[in-house]
């Protein structure tokens, strides 16, 4: 039976593909998709009418390429395997490790939809790289990969380490250098949560067939599935996936967190509650968008949008607690 | 008579000498565990024991000097630490 | 009712509350107990119980914000580690002055017991010893039939003739004592004679409560209320209300729900902290592995680590409304409705604390019931005055 709301699935080819988010992807071997589970996860999008994103692995047997060649799909590709592949710039995604963001200049003058992963003690490395090469983005997402381990000390150092970004954005924005960058411009252009919808508008197919609420269930633990393509999905207790059962998430302005459910289930013991590291992280983002939106107002750029005020707290827990009592 | 209200005190003046009266309890309790060959807290155990037990009185006579409570031989004083009352009761 | 004494004493409730569970021993089998993973193998090493306190007395966050601390001891059962216990106690005692720390000012000590060891000489030592600040409960279930009928020994045999002689002694020595006493399928015929007798023995205070486990039949509902209203008869003709107090009946059960009311969660899981036998800390008892059947211990930390502060965020939100469903939110009987936040987590469909258990609603409905015709009757006889 088809899912109201569920938009997309994500197929993943391979335990070797590459991570796009926030899990490790070197928990696994290399097993690969069998031709036929690719086959019936294509029809399941089909007759579904889910858009498809496909986690491509560095080598993918000419049968899947065949098949996949048949289908309308995203591909989500490693940059070190860019080349073995046709890639439409418009539409794609790139995974670039920040160990590697040095491949973006084998990249033929086009602009690209990027993932760069990397660890948050780079972060003092953000604002050189995007005004180096912003030119190869039209978007840039920005995960971070060791969240869970960020002491108090390491999320204030971020605040510094981000902050010289509002000066970088507002030379790129103020000079036909614009390109969304989910750190920064996300929230100044959403009015409201951006959450992934994990579970809700979309689910992943793993290699052995089963469903899972996102890949990162899959790496964490491969029994934490939610159905089979030939069971159907069945998530227990979805409601606690959407925003509305999240009681930080749904007073919380920080628009361009991601909400990523497998960090909340992973730090939290539960889908619903977002850490303390996530929402500092989110908060320090929203507020430098803030200080930049404000610069950008001054001088009389994107008026059109709602400015973004100060808060008095970084962990909407916080501000919570004042107003429940 | 057993035992007459005879006054009461604020919150504050309350909560002080329920802090003294806990203490006191906890400083006997404690004194039948410590063992004197632990010279430095025995010692610290015993001062503590002194100045809780002097500031205690003093609260009592400060509030009874205070309040003008009533006393008779024989009898005490007794605070219901819930409802702030003071009540005079016979020993 | 006369109003229950815990509810009147001690600061008022704002207390920390820290668990040891000293032992996953018992010497009895009682039926409907939670902890189903009693054993003779696990009990608590007097160097974890050094660690925990030492780990708790230095964490501001669980010192601040609270009036006092009560240090509990449970099991299994507690007293058949009074020794332990005992050490324990001076630790915390001696460690506390050593630190000046706020709590030496304000702190209780409580153990919750099956009785049967209540007289012997170590325990009363321990009584005398900690004379000011220790509260003791006994779980004694009610008349013979009932307590017999659950709380039974190995073999099966009942443990209510030994526990009686222990209950003398224990309001001789806690004449304001109260005892909390619990309700299954099987002993529903037993309520109101329970609750009688329970008060006939000299215990005023009463809390009894059904079980949240899915064990309830078909028509139980109907005997509860029935033995609730008879309750309710006997109470007022013989004006027990102005004597003592049961839990079963509260005033809030007669009135209309107020849909601005209460969101507050009902159990104070994660404002508490229970500490496993190997240092293990969590919400409270039941969220520890022995308590549970269908899920792993949900632990939030331990007594080398400490607190890992994520793991608490789910129970700083926990309210009414963030587990329950529509059918619960929307419940015209809902006042004083309780839920177990172990039991749900148990028995939820997935890995959370977030679903509500509602195996209670029919036996809560007839509370509710009998409640309205207890004090609509009380208050009749009150105007006609």
């Amino acid at each position: 039976m088809k899912d109201s709301k569920l938009e997309s699935v994500i197929i993943l080819t391979s335990d070797a593909a590459p991570s796009f988010c926030y899990y490790d992807n070197a928990t696994k071997g290399t097993n690969s998709m069998s031709v036929e589970i690719l086959r019936d996860s294509i029809e399941f999008c089909k007759a579904g009418g889910y858009t498809a994103t496909v986690l491509y692995s560095a080598k993918m047997p000419e049968s899947h390429l065949n098949l996949l060649n048949c289908f309308d799909h995203i591909k989500i590709i490693d940059i070190d395997d860019f080349k073995s592949y046709l890639f439409d710039p418009k539409i794609d995604v790139l995974v670039v490790e920040w160990q590697r963001m040095r491949k973006l200049e084998t990249l033929q003058r086009e602009k690209y939809n990027v993932i760069l992963k990397m660890d948050l003690g780079d972060a003092k490395h953000l604002p050189m790289f995007v005004y180096q090469y912003h030119r190869y983005f039209q978007r840039l997402n920005v995960i971070f990969k060791n969240i869970e381990s960020a002491t108090e000390s390491d999320l204030n150092q971020f605040r510094i380490d981000i902050e010289p970004l509002k000066n970088v954005m507002f030379e790129l924005l103020t000079s036909n250098n614009a390109f969304e960058f989910n750190m920064i411009t996300d929230r100044m252009l959403l009015s409201n949560v951006n959450s992934c919808d994990a579970g809700i508008k979309h689910v992943t197919i793993a290699p052995n067939g089963c469903f899972y609420i996102c890949p990162a269930f899959y790496y964490a633990n491969e029994n934490d599935t939610v159905g089979s393509i030939h069971t159907g999905i069945e998530i227990p207790n979805k409601h606690l996936l959407t925003i509305e059962y999240s009681a930080l998430c749904r007073i919380c302005d920080s628009y361009q967190c991601r909400r990523c459910v497998f960090l909340n289930k992973k730090m939290t013991h539960e889908t619903n509650t977002p850490s303390h590291q996530q929402c500092v992280l989110s908060h320090h983002e929203r507020n430098v968008s803030g200080i930049l939106l404000q610069k950008l107002q001054n001088k009389h750029f994107f008026n059109h949008i709602k400015s973004i005020p100060p808060l008095y707290y970084l962990d909407p827990l916080d501000y919570y607690q004042d107003i429940i009592k | 008579m057993e035992r007459k209200l005879i006054g009461s005190v604020s919150e504050q003046e309350r909560d002080e000498i329920r802090t003294l009266f806990e203490r006191k309890n906890g400083l006997n309790e404690l004194f039948k565990v410590l063992d004197a060959e632990n010279e430095a807290l025995y010692n610290k155990l015993v001062e503590d024991m002194s100045v809780t037990a002097t500031r205690f009185q003093s609260w009592w006579d400060e509030k009874a000097q205070k309040y003008q409570w009533e006393s008779l031989p024989d009898h005490r004083w007794e605070i219901d630490f819930d409802t702030c009352e003071i009540f005079l009761v016979k020993r | 009712m006369v109003q229950e004494d815990s509810q009147r004493e001690w600061i008022k409730g704002n207390a920390r509350h820290i668990t040891f569970i000293v032992t996953e021993n018992c010497q009895l089998r009682c039926k409907y107990c939670y902890i189903t993973g009693k054993n003779s193998i696990k009990k608590m090493p007097f160097e974890v119980a050094v660690k925990s306190v030492d780990r708790i007395l230095d964490m501001p966050q669980l010192v601040f914000g609270n009036e006092g601390v009560v240090w509990e001891f449970i099991g299994g059962e507690p007293l058949m580690e009074i020794d332990l216990i005992d050490r324990i106690c001076d630790y915390i005692k001696i460690k506390m002055f050593e630190m000046n720390h706020p709590w030496f000012n304000s702190y209780r000590i409580s153990i919750s017991t099956n009785g049967l060891l209540y007289d012997s000489p170590k325990v009363q030592r321990f009584i005398e010893k900690n004379s000011k600040h220790l509260s003791i409960g006994i779980s004694i279930d009610g008349n013979k039939e009932k307590h017999d009928s659950q709380r039974i020994f190995p073999n099966g045999a009942g443990s209510y003739d030994e526990v009686l002689r222990n209950v003398k002694l224990w309001l001789k020595q806690f004449p304001e004592a109260t005892t909390k006493a619990t309700i299954s399928h099987d002993d529903l015929p037993y309520v109101k004679d329970s609750v009688l007798h329970l008060w006939n023995i000299g215990i005023k205070y009463v809390n009894m409560n059904t079980i949240f486990e899915d064990c309830w039949k078909d028509g139980d509902d109907l005997i509860f209320e029935k033995q609730l209203t008879e309750l309710a008869d006997e109470i007022i003709a013989n004006k027990y209300y102005n004597k003592f107090y049961c839990s079963l009946f509260d005033r809030s059960l007669s009135e209309p729900v107020r849909k601005d009311g209460n969101d507050s969660n009902w159990c104070g899981a994660g404002k508490m902290i229970a500490i496993g036998c190997d240092g293990g800390f969590f919400p409270c008892i039941r969220f520890i592995d022995y308590s549970l059947n269908n899920k792993p211990g949900l632990r939030i930390g331990d007594c080398y680590t400490g607190i890992d502060k994520n793991r608490l965020r789910p129970f700083e939100t926990l309210r009414k409304s963030t587990q329950s469903s529509a059918e619960c939110m929307n419940c015209e009987d809902s006042n004083g409705c309780a839920w177990c936040q172990g039991a749900n987590y148990d028995f939820a469909d997935s890995d959370t604390i977030f679903q509500r258990a509602t195996y209670i609603c029919k036996m809560h409905k007839a509370r509710v019931r009998a409640n309205k015709y207890f004090w609509n009757k009380l208050d009749e006889i009150e105007n006609e005055r």
